[in-house]
């Protein structure tokens, strides 16, 4: 492991603890599996383990979801994880894909250029051009290479990649063998694979899946977190495992800090104070968890470098209203009526609504 | 205290009410035994209905209904299932002739106690929570799954409750049981209390049992129960704690149940939280059960169109399999089902209402033969439901009744009557159109609590007409108002008890006499009216009404005039809704010389000295729809009313009077138009600000294409020709320079 890489895969910054989890873990494995479906959850949602080594929760939030996550990768069907951007789709993915096979890294990132080459195989032109078709001259997808070892292999984004292209995952899904037909071969899948798609709901509709290839996948649905605390605790932990791998000398930010930042989010998400009495406009923006996240490391990045290294108000003041007003008319005016009406109101908050006055 | 250990001869089987895991259980366990007698927990009173449960015609699920003969209101249900372990005990016992004893506290003396601070809910509810099963019977799979055979698991379950009693884990006591307290004379006792007696009784039953000679005593009853009973303290205690109980006559019958009520804790404190689920589990051996459940949830959704191959249905079967063996469960349960079918069939969140109505929670309804021991009134509505062919469930539909038929005739009595007995099995609808005078239309849906009203009912008599007509005379006797009374009248005459017309009547006329009230007696009218109208289709006896409408009708004719005088505002729109429903009457009679009677009474309220604005406009406006007066009339009177003696605000209640009911007055009435519109355009500024709201009033109530064809006349210049008055020329030449800025055009 480098310790100057930016960011580790899931299996490298976790691996004492998916050592520690295969070593106390007796119980049946699926095939190929590295750790069995109990020991994968509790990697995911944290827990203490008989010998007394605790498991830090990477997903908070409803257990059965992710029961029936990890469930769904010991059946038949493949996983798509639906919710809105930032509700750690793509987080637990990583996860389950590391707990589960060791190896997060088979991945395709969906976009609207994706091509079949990119999920199925493509070729190494100057072999193929030289030798002609051969196995040698295959440059083999991340799915290709998942299914040959028995692993997951991820698909982010499904919904953005054309409908055709989608399609192509039917055969891998249903058959569980890849053919190439250039070479009358195939690549049939050893035990333990299986797919991991995420999609965004928000935007659905881009490319809805076919009913055909909805079929193949069991659906879970990742909600925003359903309570303050939740959602504080969250980026809590993120926040401070962020931190410490950007290694930003900031002092790790006060509770309160992000329970005022949390609160926020939830209360322009949902249109309305947490007392539920009074309305706000809605901006634009997704205001997700994962946006709450980087809003804070962002704070914490200027409290290191232009401020004391403690995060005040006005560390956070930018990187807030740079995700709320994502439209510069509508946001807006959202914004200033929330200032005016809610945040300015709130005795201790005083701080923050001048921050906030001073960048509009 | 001395105590004797319950020796080797009795055996204690701690079930959870409605548990189907227990039922298969405690049979298990019988089998093995072969008790010589069976002690189920369950007032004693019931014991002579348990040959009526096991009747072969009876549809479970049911409720055994215990309640004091003289208060029926204090009553007790205790329901069963087929799952249910208390029927399967009955079951078992009757086919292989072993004694039956019901050892509860005797309904003569519970229902003669007043509980207060509510009953507990069940232990295991609590304990499967504790120890994370968010389904009690997964807990309970989970447990039995581990030991071996059933006399190890009841032990387990005895020494469970023991060790939660002597810690005293409180057992979710909660008080909302009683929202309202009700004036009560029984005897108050806590929960707490309620529960030692109703123990002590069931020591006792057993130690009767034991006296008896009997070698092997089966105890059947709730797990909470258990360590109660595993010791029996001298006879004496127990008979203190039972001394000087109050006794109440107790009836017993077995009244029809549904699933749904399942779900309510009642008699035995518990209620079962997915019924149809249950049923499932208790029909099908433990390996099907989930197949079967996912089976029934895709044909649910092709039912309503949705997409549910077979596939998906193995693919689900799989997942909950894989969810099951995660989380550590010997089989998947209703909470891995429920996620798996999430994940892998429903793809819209509404489907989950149908599923949790039809197969969790399940929309069955019991039903008993007639051979069930009834009260004579209810033998007697059984025996009508039969005759008129009428469907006694708890589906609400609707019942559309022909009155020119024999048959549909009756039924409208029968629920009329049963209205009055405030067994209200039907609820009538408002029917519209020319089929109002010989159709009704209803919706009837019986539910479990009517019997209990029907039950209660039955100190009026015992046939349901009967019975009707000694309330209605009671009702009669006790109305103090004509409105009343009146509405009484009609109830009567339409439930066709020949024998409450006379009572009705005479109180009707007694009252009548003697009310002033000129609005109580408007308000008496229409429902009378509408008996006599009716009468004939109904072939009821409204003649002997007619006469006391007649009278009515004068007393209003000679009252109302002086009733209009000094009325303030809100007194005057009251007036002239009063002088509509009288109105609505006189259309309805339809005999030349009431309608002249009605237009000289309001002719004379036309012309009153002191009376309200509103209720003259009213009064024009009503002759002028009866044809008694013409537009020029009321734009003459309007004309009248907008003169120098009246002020703009009595013009505009006038004019709120007269234009109450459809605008199109205004768009055929040219003169009473015009007389309108001079009077508006001739008002001062000042006053039309302060009077405008009370127009705007008047002409919002015309529909919208109304006002819109009045506005149209207005523009249309016909009457009035736009004056412009005075442009102010400073402001408008301020728009200039922008003007000039737009058309590029140089300053000035």
């Amino acid at each position: 492991m480098n310790d100057s890489l930016l960011r580790q895969h899931a299996e490298q910054a976790y691996a004492t603890e998916l050592a520690e989890l295969a070593k106390s873990d007796d119980r049946p494995r699926p095939p190929n599996w590295k750790l069995s479906p109990w020991a994968v959850a509790t990697y995911v949602l944290g827990g203490t383990l008989e010998n007394g080594f605790s498991v830090t929760p990477k997903y908070i939030g409803k257990r059965s979801l992710v029961e029936v996550a990890i469930a769904t990768l010991a059946t038949d069907r493949a996983l798509l994880l639906l919710g809105v951007p930032g509700t750690a789709k793509t987080w637990l993915a990583e996860h389950l894909a590391a707990a589960t096979s060791a190896d997060s890294t088979l991945l395709v990132q969906g976009t609207s250029g994706t091509s079949e080459e990119t999920l199925r195989y493509g070729w190494n032109y100057a072999k193929l051009l030289a030798e002609g078709p051969s196995r040698a001259a295959l440059v083999p997808s991340p799915i290709m290479r998942a299914m040959a070892d028995g692993k997951i292999a991820r698909v982010e984004e499904l919904t953005r990649i054309p409908s055709d292209v989608q399609d192509a995952l039917i055969t891998v899904l249903s058959e569980k063998s890849l053919p190439i037909p250039e070479l009358n071969d195939e690549v049939q899948a050893a035990k333990g694979f299986n797919v991991i798609a995420t999609a965004n709901d928000r935007d659905r509709g881009v490319n809805d899946l076919s009913s055909a290839l909805r079929r193949r996948f069991n659906t879970v649905h990742l909600p925003l977190p359903e309570t303050l605390e939740e959602e504080t605790e969250i980026v809590q932990q993120r926040a401070a495992e962020i931190g410490r791998a950007l290694e930003l000398p900031a002092k790790p930010p006060a509770l309160e800090d992000i329970t005022r930042l949390v609160t926020i989010f939830r209360e322009l998400r949902d249109g309305m104070t947490l007392d539920r009495k009074v309305k706000l406009k809605i901006p634009s923006g997704t205001l997700s968890t994962a946006e709450a996240i980087s809003v804070l490391n962002n704070g914490l990045a200027m409290a290191a470098h232009f401020g004391d290294g403690r995060l005040r108000a006005s560390d956070l003041a930018s990187g807030l209203t740079g995700s709320v007003v994502k439209d510069p008319t509508q946001d807006s005016l959202a914004w200033k009526e929330y200032l005016e009406t809610v945040v300015k109101e709130r005795g201790d908050w005083k701080d923050l609504y001048r921050a906030c006055r001073e960048l509009l | 205290m001395s105590r004797t250990a319950v020796s080797e001869r009795v055996r204690l089987f701690g079930i959870r009410h409605h548990g189907p895991g227990s039922s298969r259980s405690l049979l298990a366990a019988l089998d093995e035994w072969e008790p010589q007698a069976v002690l189920v927990e369950g007032p004693v009173e019931a014991e002579s209905l348990v040959p009526h449960l096991l009747d072969p015609e009876v549809r479970t699920p049911v409720a055994m209904l215990l309640y004091a003969k003289d208060t029926p209101r204090w009553a007790a249900y205790y329901p069963m299932a087929d799952f249910s372990p208390e029927l399967q005990a009955f079951r078992w016992a009757t086919l292989r002739s072993v004694p039956v004893r019901l050892m509860d506290l005797p309904a003569t003396s519970m229902l003669g106690l007043n509980v207060v601070g509510g009953r507990g809910s069940e232990a295991m509810d609590r304990i499967a929570e504790v120890a994370g099963f968010d389904e009690v019977e997964d807990w309970w799979e989970h447990l039995v799954e581990h030991r071996s055979d059933p006399h190890e698991l009841f032990a387990g379950i005895e020494s469970l409750m023991g060790a939660l009693r002597e810690s005293g884990m409180e057992i979710d006591v909660d008080g909302d049981d009683e929202e309202e307290e009700e004036p009560d004379e029984r005897r108050k006792v806590s929960s707490d209390e309620f529960e030692a007696m109703r123990e002590a009784h069931m020591r006792r039953t057993l130690r009767q049992a034991l006296a008896e000679g009997y070698e092997r005593v089966a105890v059947v009853c709730g797990a909470w129960h258990v360590p109660a009973l595993k010791h029996l303290p001298h006879a004496r205690e127990d008979d203190a704690l039972l001394r000087g109980l109050p006794k109440v006559k107790v009836g017993a019958t077995i009244v029809p149940w549904t699933f749904e009520r399942l779900t309510f804790a009642s008699g035995y404190g518990a209620g079962a939280r997915s019924p149809a689920f249950y049923d499932l589990l208790w029909r099908t051996p433990p390996e099907e059960v989930p197949s079967q459940w996912l089976l029934s949830v895709a044909r649910l959704m092709r039912s309503e169109d949705l997409d549910a191959s077979p596939a998906s249905v193995i693919e689900a079967i799989r997942l909950a399999d894989a969810l099951a063996s995660l989380r550590g469960r010997p089989r998947p349960g209703l909470r891995e089902l429920r996620d798996s079918a999430n994940s892998v069939l429903i793809r819209h969140e509404a489907i989950w209402r149908l599923i949790g109505r039809r197969l969790i929670v399940g929309d069955r309804m019991g039903k008993v033969p007639d051979s069930i021991p009834m009260i004579p009134l209810q033998a007697d509505l059984a025996a009508l439901q039969k005759r008129l062919r009428m469907k006694v469930d708890d589906t609400d539909r609707r019942l559309e009744l022909d009155l020119r038929g024999e048959m549909d005739l009756e039924r409208s009595h029968l629920l009329h009557r049963l209205a009055l007995l405030e067994v209200t099995w039907g609820r009538a609808e408002q029917v519209v159109g020319k089929k109002g005078t010989f159709h009704e239309h209803w919706r009837i849906q019986w539910r479990p609590e009517l019997t209990i009203s029907l039950i209660e009912s039955s100190i009026y008599g015992n046939t349901v007409a009967g019975a009707a007509t000694a309330r209605a005379v009671e009702l009669a006797a006790h109305a103090s108002s004509l409105a009343d009374i009146a509405v009484l009248i009609e109830r009567v005459l339409l439930a066709d008890l020949q024998e409450a017309v006379e009572p009705t009547v005479n109180k009707l006329q007694a009252l009548s006499a003697t009310s002033t009230d000129t609005g109580e007696l408007a308000e008496a009218l229409p429902p009378l009216a509408a008996v006599v109208r009716y009468g004939t289709v109904r072939r009821t006896e409204s003649e002997r009404v007619v006469p006391v409408l007649d009278a009515i009708f004068t007393r209003l004719c000679v009252g109302l005039p002086r009733a209009c005088v000094s009325l303030d505002d809100d007194a005057a729109s009251a007036m002239a809704g009063r002088l509509d429903l009288v109105s609505g009457v006189v259309r309805l009679f339809d005999a030349p010389e009431k309608t002249a009677e009605w237009l000289s009474t309001l002719e004379s309220i036309t012309q009153l000295r002191g009376g309200h604005a509103l209720v003259a406009g009213k009064a024009e406006r009503i002759r002028f729809d009866l044809g008694a007066v013409d537009g020029e009339h009321l734009a003459l009177r309007l004309g009248q009313e907008a003169s120098f003696g009246a002020t703009a605000h009595d013009t505009a209640a006038f004019l709120e009077g007269l234009l109450d009911g459809p605008g199109a007055i205004l768009l055929h009435q040219q003169a009473l138009f015009q007389a309108i519109d001079d009077w508006v355009t001739g008002l001062d500024g000042a006053v039309l600000d302060e009077i405008l709201p009370l127009i705007r009033r008047t002409f919002s109530l015309f529909t919208k294409p109304e006002r819109r064809q009045i506005g149209e006349r207005v523009t249309g210049g016909r009457s009035l020709t736009a004056k412009v008055v005075g442009i102010d020329e400073g402001r408008a030449m301020r728009v200039l320079p922008v003007v000039r800025r737009i058309l590029g055009l140089p300053h000035e």
